[in-house]
């Protein structure tokens, strides 16, 4: 939604106005319908401290008939960026491509160098970058020139020296100078690691290659937003995909329903590179996750961050209560929806599974950090 | 649709209906919307003007100034509307009362007025219907609308209107403020039946007006309008807007689809 001759006025604020709105159906989630799982997870980001839109529900009426209950959120932009406190040379990006949004080093030799190693555009016959694929979308312009061009630089230098460095932790080790440097200097690595151990903990698996904003603060560190997070607290079903029976699949599930109770999706080293987003298309890992993971002291941290985040939100009840507390304030309108787009189950059954999804997720949670511990 | 400046009435939901704040004839006072610009320009000035943008300000100031030129000429002192909620076998009405200030007061006769009323409900052609004297001893014009295009209006409609006041057959004065009776855009909006739809639940609605939505089933953005009330329930109207889908599943994913009827003229389909 685009308001044209005045803003949006959020509500709660006193003079907060959004230019773009974004109404979310919330029409199929990775579990049966609950309404509760994208804000939830918005929810969660906050209380963590994690930079994410805001969010609010509405009953939607078009043309003055009940069509649904929709979730309102924050779109991202200049006067998101203000309101959170990010100075306004912030370059903030939008990652587009659900493949090659992935920070991946580009092949400066290829017409579409962010599609490397794949070169999926390769051979389109009009030239370098011509009918390249959009993978990241400039939302706050920074540089003085605008050229396309320059932010592509921007970005391939920074996922340059990320491969590079950590193509150099596997023979030089975490304390070698170039390493330690590019972390503290060119990295928000305490922002990250709380923004992947959050999306651990409330299990979002549609997050390894867009579904992010990336950001570059003046002092030229980078950081992550999360966005797009329906697709959180998953379970083995889909409310467009049949129940599967996912336990007989084994670790590397292969179907694209099978979530919660497959090893490689519910692994908390989720986005790796031995953990990709697609079963089938292995380069969709996060380069930055991967990055983290694969050096033992950021690792550490981040192994520490989600034990505590999972102490503090999901063995607490936080999480339990505060689902049961949205699903109160939501649950007529809820029932309405339900019954009006004739989705399956009841409401009260829906917030149920997810409870339990999220009481088996902390199980899983706390078995893998005890292995990764030991 | 409306411009800026009448676009943002803040409307009080829960007032409308408490039918013990008596204005004339009974209607509530919070009910009244009317643009105070035909009491004085010093009223106008500090009753709305301030309160909008100085560009904003300087143009209504403009028409404020117009009454005062002309005391031999009536002019709409209040414009209200009440609903009277209908049911199976009687639609709603509104109820729209104009208050003149003329020879009941100091000022012109109003012996040779006419008070006529555009509007138009949701997205049909607009109506034109006059409204009649309540009594020869009183400044108080008033008429009932329950219908528009062959459609009932009906909770949930986007009402939009304009009064307009002529002598001679020439039109001397307009609520919302502007003579070009030709300018359909300037007009007061109304949500029929806002209050028992923002009273129903606790989540607070969003109203959405459009003609075209097969048109937002795609990239392409969609025009129409929106109404919002905050949790005090304070409505706010934003008129020039558009939607469109985004989103990786936005062509072969499931979809929201129902038909809509807009105008008695017109069946379109929603899909989000």
């Amino acid at each position: 939604m685009t308001f044209h001759d005045k803003h949006f006025h959020w509500p709660g604020t006193s003079d907060y106005q959004v230019k773009r709105l974004n109404l979310r159906s919330m029409y199929v989630e990775s579990g049966p319908v609950s309404y509760l799982r994208e804000a939830m997870a918005l929810k969660t980001f906050k209380e963590a401290g994690v930079p994410c839109a805001d969010w609010f529900y509405v009953r939607l009426y078009v043309n003055g008939r009940f069509y649904g209950l929709y979730l309102i959120t924050e779109d991202l932009d200049r006067r998101w960026l203000a309101r959170r406190g990010f100075s306004n040379a912030t370059l903030l990006i939008k990652t587009n491509h659900w493949k090659y949004a992935n920070l991946r080093a580009p092949d400066p030799r290829l017409d579409c160098p962010q599609t490397a190693p794949d070169q999926d555009y390769r051979g389109k016959g009009h030239g370098k970058a011509r009918d390249c694929p959009m993978v990241y979308d400039i939302v706050n312009p920074q540089l003085q020139n605008s050229w396309d061009r320059l932010y592509d630089n921007v970005l391939n230098n920074f996922s340059t020296s990320l491969q590079q460095v950590v193509d150099r932790v596997s023979w030089a080790g975490p304390n070698d100078s170039f390493v330690q440097g590019f972390w503290d200097l060119r990295v928000n690595v305490g922002e990250v690691i709380n923004e992947m151990a959050v999306q651990t903990l409330i299990f979002n698996v549609d997050r390894c290659a867009k579904n992010h904003y990336i950001f570059r603060t003046p002092d030229a560190r980078w950081g992550l937003i999360p966005y797009d997070v329906e697709d959180a607290f998953a379970t083995d079903f889909r409310s467009n995909h049949l129940p599967r029976s996912c336990a007989a699949q084994g670790w590397a599930c292969r179907d694209a329903g099978c979530l919660l109770s497959c090893g490689e999706y519910n692994s908390i080293s989720l986005c790796d590179r031995t953990h990709p987003q697609d079963a089938i298309e292995r380069s969709t890992y996060n380069h930055l996750v991967d990055g983290i993971l694969y050096n033992p002291p950021l690792r550490a941290r981040y192994l520490a961050r989600l034990r505590q985040l999972t102490d503090l939100y999901s063995n607490s009840g936080w999480l339990e209560r505060e689902i049961r507390n949205i699903a109160a304030y939501i649950a007529q309108d809820a029932t309405a929806d339900m019954l009006l787009w004739k989705i399956s189950g009841t409401f009260e059954g829906n917030v149920a599974a997810l409870i339990s999804q999220v009481q088996t997720r902390r199980g899983q949670l706390y078995d893998q950090l005890k292995a990764a511990s030991g | 649709m409306d411009n800026e400046t009448h676009s943002d009435q803040a409307l009080s939901v829960g007032a409308p209906f408490t039918r013990s704040k008596s204005g004339p004839l009974g209607i509530p006072k919070s009910f009244v919307q009317s643009s105070q610009c035909s009491v004085s320009p010093a009223s106008c000035a500090f009753t709305m003007c301030l309160r909008r943008l100085v560009a904003v300000a300087l143009t209504a100031l403009a028409f404020c100034a117009w009454p005062a030129l002309g005391d031999e000429h009536p002019v709409i002192e209040e414009v209200s509307l009440m609903e009277m909620p209908g049911d199976v076998q009687t639609p709603t009405a509104l109820n729209i009362v104009v208050t003149l200030r003329g020879d009941a007061v100091p000022g012109p006769a109003l012996g040779d007025v006419t008070v006529a009323v555009q509007y138009r409900v949701m997205f049909c052609v607009q109506q034109n219907a006059s409204l009649a004297r309540l009594s020869a001893d009183t400044n108080i014009w008033h008429g009932s609308l329950s219908s528009s295009g062959g459609r009932n209006i009906s909770t949930g409609d986007l009402f939009q209107y304009r009064v307009l006041l002529a002598t001679a057959g020439a039109v001397v004065d307009a609520d919302p403020p502007g003579l070009d009776n030709n300018n359909a855009t300037r007009m007061h909006t109304w949500i029929v039946g806002f209050g028992e739809i923002f009273n129903s639940s606790a989540v607070p609605p969003l109203l959405w007006y459009t003609q075209d939505f097969e048109r937002s089933r795609w990239d392409y953005p969609t025009p129409g309008a929106f109404a919002f009330a905050d949790g005090g329930g304070k409505l706010h109207y934003y008129s020039a807007s558009e939607v469109h889908r985004e989103g990786s599943g936005r062509k072969d994913g499931p979809v929201k689809l129902q038909s809509q009827e807009v105008c008695a003229l017109f069946v379109v389909t929603v899909c989000l």
